[in-house]
C-alpha cells in the first residue's frame, strides 16, 4: 500500500497529569477564532499559546512534538523518557491517499494509557472526516510497540515513518516530502559556535524526521547552521542560493548586512556589513535566534509540517519580531499545509497578532490558559 | 482556560493575561496622574488603563468595566466623584471620607470607583500648594504681589461659587434620575458674581416656566442641608468646611478661574500632579485603592 497524506491540520491536544495539568483533564482545541459568522470555524493556522510561566505552554509544544517522536526511531521527546508520566492524545485531520483512494481520515496518537483519552467513535461527523486512525504507542527501554486500540491505518502510517525517515530532501521548504512533521524550536535557540573541527559531513537530522528539534545551535559542528550550509554548498543545487536569498531578504535586507555563500577553503560562513565581514557566531543573539528559524524551517520542514516556537519574541526588538511575524504569516500564506504554534509573552505581540482581525489565508486561534494549577 | 474565541479584543485578552487589577480611567492624562499618585509600589500589582473606545468620559469607563469583568475581576474604573451622582449615589459622594468609594448596592456600576472629589482637579486644588505656586509664579518684580494668605482667601471665595454650580448640577442630575429633563448649566460660565447671579435668574425663570422650580430647589436645599448636617455632626473646623467646599466644587472650572485672575498662561498642573504626590493624600489614594481592589 501507498499513503499521500496531505491538508494536514491539528484539531486538539489531550493531556492528563501531563506537566502542570495534574488535577484534571486538559484540552486544547487548535480551532480558529469562532464569531457569530463563523460559529464553527476551520482549524487555526495560525495559534498563539498564552500563559504566566509554569503553567503549561512549553508542555503542550513539547507534548505535540513527544507524540510524533515516539514514531521516530531511535524515539525522542518528552514522552520517550521511560520516566514520564501521564496520558496524552493529539488529533489531526488530513486527507488520506491510500493506493489511489482518498478519504479524510482523523489520525489520534495517545500514550500512557490503554484506552484513547478522546473517543471519535460516534464523533467522526464533528471532526468532518470519514475515517479513524488510532496509533496507541508505549515505550519500555527505548523500544516502541503498538498499545491496544492500535489500528491498521495507525500501523500504515507509523511503518510509512519508519520507512522514510532519513530520506534526504532535495528541495527547500518542504517541496520534496510530504510526510508529516513536527519542527520544535525550544526558547533556547542560540547560535553558539562550533569548536570541533570542520568537516563537510551530512547534517545531524538532514533527512525526514517526524519530529525535530532545534534548540541552541552549536557547538557540536553536525549541529550548526554553518554545517548546514556548508553541506548545501556541496550538494550544489541551487538551494544554498535560495536559501541565503531568503534568510537575507527576512532578515538582513533593512540592516546593510547580508549572508555570503560558505567559504569552501575555511569550511566557514561570514556576513558581510558595512564595517567588515564576521562569522555567523558574531551576529547578535536576536540575528542568530532568527537564522536559526528560518534556516532550519526552510531546510526542514515537509508539505505537512507543524511549527511549534517557544517564546517566539526570544532576544528580538519590537521591530524584528514584527518582522517575524510577518514572515511567519507569508510562509503560511505560500504553504497552505502548514501550521505554527508558538508562545509570547509580550504584550505588543498579542495586540499586533490581534486574534480577531481576519487575515487572507491565515487562520488564526488562541489559548489562555489561566487556571490555577497545581 | 478561554479559547480566544472567547475573548472579544486585544485590550481584554492582555488584561486576563498581565492577571493583574487594571483600573480603567477616564483619559489618557488621568492615566499618568492617578500612576504618579499611586506610586511605584503598586505599578507591579495594577496597571492604569484608558479605554480604547470611541467617546470619552466616565460612560466608557462603566462600559469598558461591564464588559470585562464577568470574566475577570480583577477590571475596575475610577472616575470622577461627579459620576457616581448619574447612578443615585450624590450622598455617598456627600458623605465620602475615603479617596474612593464604591456604591454595592448598585449592579450597574460594579467595580467602579469614584474619586471622594467632585473630579481629578479638586485633587490637585485640596493637596497641591496651589496657593504657595501662585506665589512663586511670579517675575523677580511681582515677588510682594500677593502671599500665600491672600491668595487663600481668594481661592476660598471663588471656591464656594463653583461649589454652587456644582450642587445646582448635583440637584439636575437629581431630577434627570427622577425623569425629568432638566438643564444643566455649564460651570465655566460662572465667571464673576453678577455673570452668575444673572444665569442663576435666569435658570430659575426656565425652571419656574417648565413647572420644575419647585422640585429643583427642593432639591438643591436638600443637598446643601445634608452637606451642613455633616459639618455639625463631625463639628468641622472652617479649614475642614473649605477643604470639604474645595471637594465638592467643580474643580475644573475653579482652576480655570484662578488662572484667569492670576495668569492666563500659567501651566500649573504639572507642579500641582508633583506636589501632589508628595503630599499625605497619595498613602491615602494608595491604601484605598488597594482596600477596593485587593490589588
Amino acid at each position: 500500500m501507498t499513503l499521500q497524506i496531505s491538508d494536514w491540520r491539528l484539531l486538539k491536544l489531550t493531556l492528563d497529569q501531563v506537566g502542570p495539568f495534574q488535577d484534571a483533564i486538559q484540552t486544547f482545541n487548535f480551532r480558529g477564532i469562532a464569531s457569530p459568522e463563523a460559529p464553527d470555524p476551520a482549524p487555526a493556522s495560525l495559534y498563539m499559546l498564552l500563559a504566566k510561566n509554569g503553567h503549561g505552554k512549553t508542555t503542550v509544544l513539547e507534548s505535540i512534538h513527544g507524540l510524533f517522536g515516539l514514531m521516530a526511531n531511535p524515539p525522542i521527546g518528552r514522552f520517550a523518557d521511560a520516566a514520564h508520566k501521564g496520558q496524552a492524545q493529539v488529533d489531526i485531520r488530513a486527507e488520506w491517499t491510500i493506493d489511489g483512494k482518498t478519504q479524510t481520515t482523523l489520525l489520534s496518537i495517545w500514550t500512557g494509557s490503554q484506552s484513547h483519552l478522546v473517543d471519535w467513535t460516534d464523533d467522526l461527523e464533528s471532526a468532518q472526516a470519514q475515517q479513524w486512525a488510532t496509533l496507541n504507542l508505549t515505550q519500555t527501554n527505548g523500544v516502541i510497540s503498538f498499545g491496544r486500540g492500535t489500528n491498521d491505518l495507525g500501523r500504515l502510517l507509523f511503518e510509512e515513518i519508519r520507512a522514510a525517515q532519513g530520506t534526504a530532501p532535495t528541495e527547500l521548504f518542504g517541496l520534496s516530502q510530504e510526510l508529516p512533521t513536527v519542527m520544535l524550536f525550544p526558547a533556547d535557540r542560540r547560535l553558539v559556535a562550533p569548536s570541533e573541527y570542520r568537516v563537510i559531513e551530512r547534517p545531524k537530522g538532514w533527512g525526514y524526521q517526524p519530529a525535530q528539534t532545534f534548540a541552541s545551535d552549536g557547538p557540536v559542528w553536525a549541529e550548526s547552521i554553518d554545517n548546514l550550509l556548508i553541506w548545501l554548498e556541496w550538494l550544489d543545487d541551487g538551494r544554498l542560493g535560495e536559501l541565503i536569498a531568503y534568510l537575507n531578504a527576512e532578515i538582513f535586507a533593512e540592516d546593510r548586512k547580508a549572508i555570503r555563500p560558505p567559504r569552501r577553503a575555511e569550511l566557514k560562513t561570514f556576513v558581510a556589513t558595512p564595517t567588515g565581514e564576521h562569522g555567523l557566531e558574531q551576529l547578535s543573539h536576536g540575528e542568530r535566534a532568527l537564522l536559526q528559524l528560518y534556516a532550519r524551517t526552510a531546510s526542514h520542514m515537509t508539505r505537512n509540517t507543524i511549527l511549534l516556537i517557544d517564546e517566539v519574541d526570544t532576544h528580538l526588538h519590537s521591530k524584528w519580531m514584527n518582522r517575524l511575524l510577518l514572515a511567519l504569516k507569508q510562509l503560511l500564506v505560500k504553504n497552505a499545509q502548514l501550521s505554527i504554534i508558538f508562545t509570547t509573552h509580550n504584550r505588543e505581540l498579542m495586540k499586533v497578532f490581534d486574534h480577531q482581525a481576519q487575515e487572507a489565508g491565515i487562520v488564526k486561534g488562541g489559548y489562555l490558559i489561566e487556571d490555577d494549577l497545581s | 482556560m478561554p479559547d480566544l474565541s472567547l475573548i472579544r479584543d486585544t485590550e481584554e485578552l492582555e488584561n486576563r493575561y498581565l492577571d493583574k487589577v487594571i483600573i480603567y480611567v477616564e483619559a489618557d492624562a488621568d492615566e499618568e496622574v492617578f500612576r504618579r499618585i499611586a506610586g511605584p509600589a503598586l505599578a507591579g500589582r495594577l496597571e492604569f488603563k484608558t479605554p480604547r473606545s470611541e467617546g470619552s468620559g466616565f460612560k466608557i469607563v462603566f462600559d469598558r468595566v461591564r464588559t470585562e469583568r464577568p470574566s475577570n475581576d480583577k477590571i475596575f474604573g475610577l472616575v470622577d466623584g461627579e459620576a457616581a451622582v448619574t447612578v443615585g449615589g450624590l450622598n455617598e459622594l456627600l458623605d465620602s471620607d475615603e479617596a474612593l468609594f464604591n456604591l454595592p448596592d448598585k449592579a450597574e456600576v460594579d467595580g467602579i470607583l469614584f474619586l471622594e472629589a467632585h473630579e481629578l482637579e479638586n485633587l490637585l486644588l485640596m493637596y497641591g500648594d496651589i496657593c504657595e505656586h501662585i506665589c512663586r509664579d511670579v517675575r523677580l518684580v511681582d515677588l510682594k504681589s500677593h502671599s500665600v494668605e491672600d491668595v487663600r482667601k481668594k481661592l476660598s471665595l471663588i471656591a464656594l461659587r463653583f461649589f454652587g454650580s456644582a450642587v445646582l448640577k448635583y440637584s439636575a442630575l437629581e431630577m434627570r434620575r427622577s425623569g425629568k429633563d432638566c438643564e444643566i448649566v455649564p460651570a465655566g460660565t460662572f465667571l464673576s458674581r453678577d455673570e452668575t447671579m444673572r444665569i442663576l435668574h435666569e435658570v430659575k425663570q426656565r425652571l419656574v416656566q417648565s413647572g420644575e422650580w419647585r422640585e429643583f430647589r427642593a432639591t438643591f436645599l436638600e443637598v446643601t442641608k445634608r452637606l451642613r448636617e455633616r459639618f455639625n455632626r463631625e463639628n468641622l473646623s472652617s479649614e475642614a468646611k473649605r477643604q470639604h467646599l474645595l471637594r465638592l466644587a467643580d474643580g475644573k472650572s475653579l482652576l480655570n478661574r484662578l488662572r484667569q485672575h492670576y495668569n492666563t498662561n500659567a501651566r500649573w498642573d504639572g507642579y500641582l500632579v508633583d506636589s501632589l504626590t508628595k503630599n499625605a493624600y497619595a498613602a491615602k489614594f494608595s491604601q484605598s485603592v488597594v482596600k477596593h481592589t485587593a490589588a
